[in-house]
């Protein structure tokens, strides 16, 4: 046991070469991920009270007006990949004041309603789902976007 | 002969001890699949010891046993299909011999994670996979590089390389006289 082997290094010439390739592919990688996450349609999600209100395309403008079961009444915009509240009449006018959100992950809540806007990478969160009328809507949506992802197969980023 | 039976079932209760402490650890990411890799220094060494058949052998039973007492079907398919590959690729750098022993733990680690991805592809049609590439390919390169780097410090204690296998004299390994 007294025999030192000083001849073995932790790392060879090769294993440099390796790690090295290996950083490289992986520093690509991250690239061409972000370049795509952000062509991808992600979608918004409007919930009350924990509930999934409705389910929309990122990339498609419009206006929604959301008037829930107390009649508070919120209207949200969705334009050019982003989305913000234009409109409530709750007290402090925070989720106003926010402005727009445009990354997955991100969110608008109006507390005094507990309204919350997210977006998210198409296809999380599916579980969720509630019985309210927009349900069968939901359903088109996310089969509409499942076919999507066959045909490119890059399309959903949820991490 | 003995020896070497003895030393395998060893290897492969400390490989499954490995996996259990593993689980207990709260080592969790935002990702499933990214995981310290414990059980691999325990492949490394019949590796190193014995060699591929040996290793291969170690990593199966223990993947099956794993998945019997813990796991459910698909973890036990994720966890084969892995492990497989990243045992072929270990065993080729090994062979190689061009490559340190972190080299071959880096190369397990990040072949692991491949292969779990390719098998999610291939039959469950995830594509979303595709995305964590990036980052399972970053945690098996640290995780690997860990263990690489454990392995190494403990063999400049307790040597446990097997001469021919690895290209580097080694005069006074302890397991020499099991190994031939």
């Amino acid at each position: 046991m007294n025999n030192r082997t000083d001849k073995i290094v932790i790392m060879k010439r090769a294993d440099k070469i390796f790690v090295f390739i290996v950083f490289m592919i992986i520093f690509i990688g991250f690239l061409i991920v972000s370049y795509f996450k952000n062509m991808t349609g992600a979608e918004v999600q409007i919930l009350i009270d924990g509930k999934l209100q409705g389910s929309y395309r990122l990339d498609e403008d419009q206006e929604i007006p959301i008037v829930s079961k107390n009649g508070n009444f919120n209207t949200i915009i969705i334009s050019n990949g982003q989305v913000y509240i234009k409109k409530s009449d709750c007290r402090n006018q925070l989720c106003v004041k926010q402005g727009p959100i445009s990354n997955p992950g991100e969110s608008i809540i109006c507390l005094p309603h507990r309204l919350s806007v997210k977006i998210v990478g198409d296809k999380a969160n599916n579980d969720n789902k509630t019985l309210d009328n927009n349900t069968s809507d939901n359903n088109t949506l996310d089969n509409s976007t499942l076919d999507n992802k066959d045909t490119e197969s890059l399309d959903a980023v949820t991490y | 002969m003995k020896t070497k039976v003895t030393f395998l079932g060893l290897l492969i209760a400390a490989a499954m001890m490995l996996s259990y402490i593993e689980a207990l650890i709260p080592f969790y990411f935002a990702i499933p699949g990214i995981k310290l890799g414990l059980a691999n220094a325990a492949i490394l060494v019949t590796l190193y010891m014995y060699g591929w058949k040996e290793a291969f052998l170690v990593n199966v039973t223990r993947i099956l046993l794993m998945g019997v007492l813990f796991g459910n079907i698909y973890s036990f398919l994720f966890s084969i299909s892995g492990g497989i590959l990243s045992m072929a690729v270990m065993a080729t750098f090994l062979y190689s011999r061009k490559f340190s022993i972190l080299g071959v733990s880096v190369a397990g680690g990040i072949f692991h994670n491949i292969g779990q991805i390719i098998f999610g592809v291939i039959f469950f049609r995830i594509n979303e996979f595709l995305y964590y590439i990036p980052v399972l390919l970053l945690s098996g390169l640290i995780t690997g590089a860990l263990i690489g780097i454990l392995l190494f410090e403990i063999n400049r204690r307790v040597h446990f390389y097997r001469r021919e296998s690895t290209g580097e004299k080694q005069n006074d390994s302890v397991f020499k006289r099991e190994t031939n």
